[in-house]
């Protein structure tokens, strides 16, 4: 019957003109709704939605609040890592042997006047020397001030001239400044002439 | 689960799509505006054509449309499941239809301005608009001169035998939808279905067109 035919009495299919009313009703009723939903429709309910605005500050909270936690994280890690490092690092390096540089002590306090001074040229001390290279870490104080040379060829170092003694003079103080007193004389001022310039700035650069 | 209506033993895709619908109404419920979204875009056609056959007019349908979808939404935490969530968002549907359909403030409108296509000479219903679209010249060739008559004949139904035959005509709602969105019985539904189609073959025959 919805093919808008019916079976007759002999078995055959006609037309039903009731059936074939019915499709055009159907036709009718499809076409009077055949109208698609205006585009956006979802993007204008949401902006609609009260709680939009909320619910996405929210989401976004969670999303730093998760890193957060996930950079703490990271701390221990990165802590582990730099202690790792620094204990394997020394060892992996090759060992260099080579004689430290001697250190000349700076300690002692100079003269006023006098011969000229000869530097005492020390060798590191031991433990220092024992520091060098093998990455252990010299205690503060132990040296005191040093001064590098190349101690190869065993060149000296040249004895310092004489020093020449400083002489401070006393300062003296200035005497204190008296004021006089002071004449007020009135300001003259000459009358200004001015001459009339030219009409038009052409004018004004063939004049001048 | 695909369930089958006995009554046409056609599988309601309503039915089908509820396990997932109600998965996105539980996360749209937990606040999860996408999830919502997300139902918007499944059951638009429905809803706007739900408020299509309700009002006539495609501007006021979208309208309707929107209020529904953010009613829908503000109603979420009622919503209890004992219905598909389309079925209960075609309700709702319904319900702005009808208030838009009752509301003083249209009809003034309408009285204002009459739709282009307006024919005074039948019941003064706005679904008379949507009857009689304006149509292209091309269309109105094709269109033969029983689809004319006919749409304006369905506009000029009694209001319950409209929308029962608008909505079950549409084919995106089940009687079932249909019953729930009317407040009615499934049985009255296909009563006034079937009673549409009646007074519209009478009405054809009385103007020539069938053979009584």
């Amino acid at each position: 019957m919805k093919d808008g035919r019916r079976k007759t009495e002999d078995g055959k299919y006609e037309k039903d003109e009731a059936s074939m009313f019915d499709l055009a009703i159907d036709r009718a009723v499809r076409e009077m709704l055949d109208v698609d939903p205006p585009a956006g429709l979802r993007g204008r309910v949401i902006a609609r939605l009260p709680v939009a605005s909320a619910f996405r500050r929210k989401q976004l909270l969670r999303r730093k609040d998760l890193f957060r936690r996930k950079a703490w994280m990271l701390v221990p890690i990165a802590a582990a890592s730099v202690i790792l490092i620094a204990l394997l690092l020394p060892r992996g390096a090759p060992k260099i042997v080579h004689e430290a540089p001697p250190v000349v002590a700076g300690t002692q306090s100079l003269p006023a006047a006098g011969p000229a001074m000869s530097p005492a040229v020390t060798r590191p001390r031991a433990g220092i020397r024992a520091a060098v290279g093998t990455g252990r870490r010299i205690q503060p104080g132990q040296v005191t001030a040093a001064v590098a040379e190349e101690p190869a060829q065993g060149a000296r170092v040249a004895a310092l001239g004489d020093v020449a003694p400083i002489a401070v003079t006393t300062i003296e103080t200035p005497a204190p400044t008296t004021l006089a007193g002071v004449d007020v004389a009135p300001i003259r001022i000459a009358p200004i002439s001015v001459n009339a310039l030219p009409d038009t700035p052409h004018e004004r650069q063939q004049q001048e | 689960m695909v369930l089958t209506d006995p009554s046409t033993n056609r599988v309601t895709a309503a039915e089908t799509a509820q396990p997932e619908d109600l998965e996105l109404v539980r996360r749209a419920q937990a606040g999860d505006v996408d999830a919502f979204g997300e139902l918007v875009e499944r059951n638009r056609r429905a809803v706007f054509r739900a408020a299509l056959a309700g009002v006539g007019s495609a501007a006021e349908a979208d309208d309707i449309t929107q209020d529904a979808f953010v009613t829908a939404f503000q109603k979420l935490n009622g919503f209890r499941g004992e219905a598909s969530f389309r079925t209960w968002l075609l309700a709702i549907t319904w319900r702005k239809a009808i208030d838009r359909r009752k509301s003083v403030t249209r009809w003034m409108q309408r009285l204002a301005s009459p739709a282009p296509g307006w024919d005074t000479g039948e019941e003064q219903d706005p679904m008379n608009h949507l009857a009689s679209r304006e149509q292209s010249q091309e269309d109105e060739l094709l269109t033969s001169d029983l689809q004319r008559r006919l749409r304006s004949l369905i506009a000029s139904l009694p209001r319950k035998l409209r929308d029962a035959l608008l909505l079950a005509g549409s084919g995106d709602h089940s009687y079932e939808e249909i019953g729930r969105m009317l407040k009615v019985p499934t049985g009255t539904v296909k009563w006034r279905v079937s009673e549409a189609r009646k007074v519209l073959r009478h009405k054809m025959a009385a103007m020539g067109y069938l053979e009584r």
